[in-house]
């Protein structure tokens, strides 16, 4: 086995191996997976079934309010006008999950204040906000009804259950597009942050715990870097597949047990934006906003997937490589007893600059500013992974390929520039550790 | 024809930005032998050994291994254990030996065999699965003497070997030293344990101020940092033994252990044989023993760094007079 990939295979190995690794890896799917099923949970906790019972002094609108309801999680009953006050409060009484809705006489032809709810427990403001609307949305139809004398079936079906804005552009929902533009950059920062730490924490321990001589008796010590770069990349890069198949896998498990067909959803949406004009009632499967999140979610991902993979992996490669080469210098020429952590910061200032960029690009993803900066090699790997939802491939790739072969080149200086530091400072233990020394380092390093 | 030294440096500079680590400096290693490689600290020594190891370059001049330029392919054929050394804490001490002997081109079945050999040999099998950060400091150097030694260097470099030991453990390293000398290995030996020097060394190469200063087999250079003093033992009158003194020798030291007992060290004014003053003493005084007293490499060292300083001092002193 060659030298270089007896070492990288150490750096891999004894990473993959640690605690730490192994619970992150577990857990990060599991994150993912309660980002995704919280809100669901969410809902499904707080809208447990509950009873409206409706005490109607309008004596004609108690009935419709069960044929309008927007939420499953109720049930409209209205009560028998002859129904004592005692039959209402004793099933009102018994529960906290019912309700009863007093509506006043006027609701509907003059008023649009519904009257009183009463409950024993605490309803949320949820389960009011519900109830609410669906008397609003019932005073609406019955002033509809007033006007035009259409009957109420035809005025549902004019209105319709939700309001579409039709979105023509390229490729997937903006929405969706935000989301997944903010998720792989920041995905992208923490795993070039993190792991390019690694780096220099790796090249610190050996010279700290002093086997870094005997290692290099044996080893180049720019093979010896390498090895190290590259294993750890290689550790990032599992913790990537763990991370990006975990939620593959969770999106298609949650999508399985929702029974959601995600194409007959958007199908069904296509159909109903298509013919304008005529109103007709979509096919909809019942689902709360939160759900219907998940299915644009798993949409955009399916749909950005082949792309990400495709690309993703040169801006981590290459930023990865940028920032572990300076990590890596910075490791060599620190002493294992002297503070770093202030060293470290201006090497992070670009990358943080360019995940404040990322922010920005939800909202103006085709500024000058994030133009610039998504070619810009200290900026690109994170600038560029969240501009890569925002582009029309057919006319912007070529974009992609300067902002590359720039990282790229910039990544051959650095890594140069690294090797030759590394190879001087890593055996000077007396020198205090200032960016003067680590540029006397290179100067004096032969090539 | 058989090669006679295993390494031959030849007139190598070696300089930091801004100082000059070593200055043309020639060191003949012969194969076979162990050699001392002594000098103040910040001499030069350690630059030495680094060059021969590859792990820098020499500005000028050139080190040859068996005859050849240094290469990449020698770097299997030295094992060196560094003044400054340590294992990884976390990682499981065979894991740990099994990737330090494969760094130095065994294949893997030939390095477990080969450690298991060694681990037997130290009675330290059963640590194979600990971490190194559960072992003692004397623990984690016998590690790291197995780790240099097992790949079966020809050359092999020990930097202060010996620190960080017991004497049973000293003594059970010397040993293994030894035997190491026995197979063919030769072995570079540097210290400032000058009686470790004396026992287990066959020749020296001093270093002060990135330049030689002595070379040579260390019997040769102890003869010739010699005094021709003798020290000899006797019972007897102070008086009657300088007495006897006349006969050309100067008394140098007295040490009086009794009234009537003394060691003392003298040394001949002339070409006068130790035999005329003994003629003389035994007359009066009962000698117990006579030797003839060698130079000893500590003083060796202290008397050739210091005459090797002084033409640097007169000239560092004329420089601050002008």
């Amino acid at each position: 086995m060659s030298k270089l990939r007896l070492v990288l295979k150490r750096e891999y190995k004894t990473r993959v191996q640690k605690k730490s690794f192994v619970l992150l890896s577990i857990i990060s799917p599991f994150i993912i997976a309660g980002l995704v099923i919280a809100p669901i949970i969410i809902q499904e906790s707080t809208f447990r079934q509950k009873t409206v019972l409706i005490v109607d002094n309008t004596l004609t609108l108690g009935n419709l309010l069960e044929n309008n309801k927007s939420s499953k999680y109720l049930k409209y009953i209205n009560m028998p006008i002859a129904s004592t006050i005692e039959e209402v409060a004793d099933r009102y009484e018994n529960s906290k999950d019912t309700l009863v809705l007093h509506l006043n006489k006027n609701f509907g032809v003059v008023s649009n204040s519904p009257g009183q709810l009463y409950n024993n427990g605490h309803p949320g403001p949820g389960v009011i906000k519900t109830i609410k609307n669906d008397c609003f949305d019932l005073f609406r139809k019955i002033q509809v009804f007033r006007l035009t004398n259409l009957n109420l079936e035809e005025i549902d079906n004019r209105l319709g259950d939700a309001c579409n804005i039709q979105y023509e552009g390229v490729g997937v929902n903006p929405e969706v597009k935000s989301y997944l533009s903010l998720a792989v950059g920041l995905l992208m920062y923490l795993l070039v942050l993190i792991y390019g730490v690694q780096v220099m924490k790796g090249v610190l321990e050996e010279k700290a715990n002093r086997i870094i001589e005997i290692i290099l008796s044996s080893i180049k010590p720019v093979k010896l870097m390498w090895g190290k770069i590259i294993g750890i990349g290689l550790v990032g890069i599992t913790q990537f597949s763990i991370i990006i198949f975990a939620a593959i896998i969770i999106f298609s498990i949650v999508q399985s047990v929702l029974d959601i067909d995600a194409s007959a959803l958007v199908n069904d949406q296509i159909m109903m934006m298509d013919s304008e004009g005529k109103f007709i009632k979509a096919n909809l499967p019942t689902l709360t906003p939160e759900q219907i999140d998940t299915v644009y979610a798993i949409e955009g991902l399916q749909a950005f997937l082949p792309t990400f993979l495709l690309v993703i992996p040169f801006l981590f490669i290459g930023g990865f490589l940028l920032y572990a080469s300076f990590f890596a210098a910075l490791g060599s020429a620190a002493n294992p007893d002297t503070e770093i952590q202030q060293y470290i910061l201006p090497i992070t200032v670009p990358i943080i600059i360019s995940m404040i960029i990322a922010f920005t690009i939800m909202e103006n993803p085709n500024s000058e500013l994030v133009y610039y900066t998504s070619m810009f090699p200290l900026t690109s790997p994170v600038v560029m992974a969240s501009r890569l939802p925002f582009m029309n491939w057919e006319t912007d790739w070529w974009q992609l390929v300067i902002s590359i072969v720039l990282l790229f080149g910039t990544v051959w200086l650095s890594t140069r520039f690294a090797a030759k530091v590394y190879k001087t400072a890593i055996l000077m233990y007396g020198q205090k550790l200032s960016y003067r020394n680590i540029w006397k380092s290179f100067k004096q390093s032969k090539s | 024809m058989a090669i006679k030294y295993i390494i031959k440096a030849q007139k190598v500079v070696k300089r930091y930005h801004n100082h000059t680590a070593l200055n043309k400096v020639s060191i003949k290693i012969p194969k076979g032998s162990i050699y001392g490689l002594l000098g103040p600290n910040g001499a030069g020594k350690t630059t030495f050994i680094r060059l021969i190891n590859q792990i820098s370059k020499p500005d000028k001049g050139e080190i040859l291994f068996y005859n050849k330029p240094l290469s990449e392919e020698h770097i299997q054929k030295i094992g060196y254990l560094p003044e400054e050394r340590g294992l990884y804490k976390k990682m499981k001490v065979g894991e740990q030996a099994m990737y330090l002997a494969q760094l130095k081109g065994m294949s893997k079945t030939e390095a477990q065999k080969k450690l298991h050999h060694w681990f037997d040999k130290f009675d330290i099998l059963d640590w194979w699965n600990k971490k190194v950060e559960d072992l003692s400091k004397g623990m984690a150097q016998k590690i790291q003497f197995i780790v240099t030694v097992v790949h079966e260097p020809d050359l092999l470099i020990l930097d202060e070997p010996f620190s960080g030991f017991d004497p049973i453990n000293t003594e059970l390293i010397k040993q293994e030293i030894l035997e190491l000398k026995e197979r063919g290995t030769t072995i570079i030996f540097s210290t400032h344990n000058m009686q470790s020097v004396e026992e287990i060394c066959d020749y020296i190469t001093l270093i002060n101020q990135s330049e030689t200063v002595i070379e040579g087999p260390i019997e040769e250079i102890k003869k010739k940092f010699s005094k021709n003093t003798f020290d000899i033992h006797f019972i007897g009158n102070m008086i009657t033994f300088t007495n006897a003194l006349w006969t050309g020798f100067e008394l140098l030291k007295k040490e009086e252990i009794s009234k009537t007992e003394f060691k003392v060290t003298v040394c001949p004014t002339g070409q006068n044989s130790i035999n005329e003053l003994i003629k003389n003493i035994v007359q009066g005084c009962e000698i117990k023993s006579v030797y003839e007293s060698s130079a000893k490499m500590h003083d060796i060292f202290i008397k050739a760094v210091a005459e090797s300083n002084e033409p640097n001092d007169t000239m560092n002193k004329s420089n601050s007079n002008e």
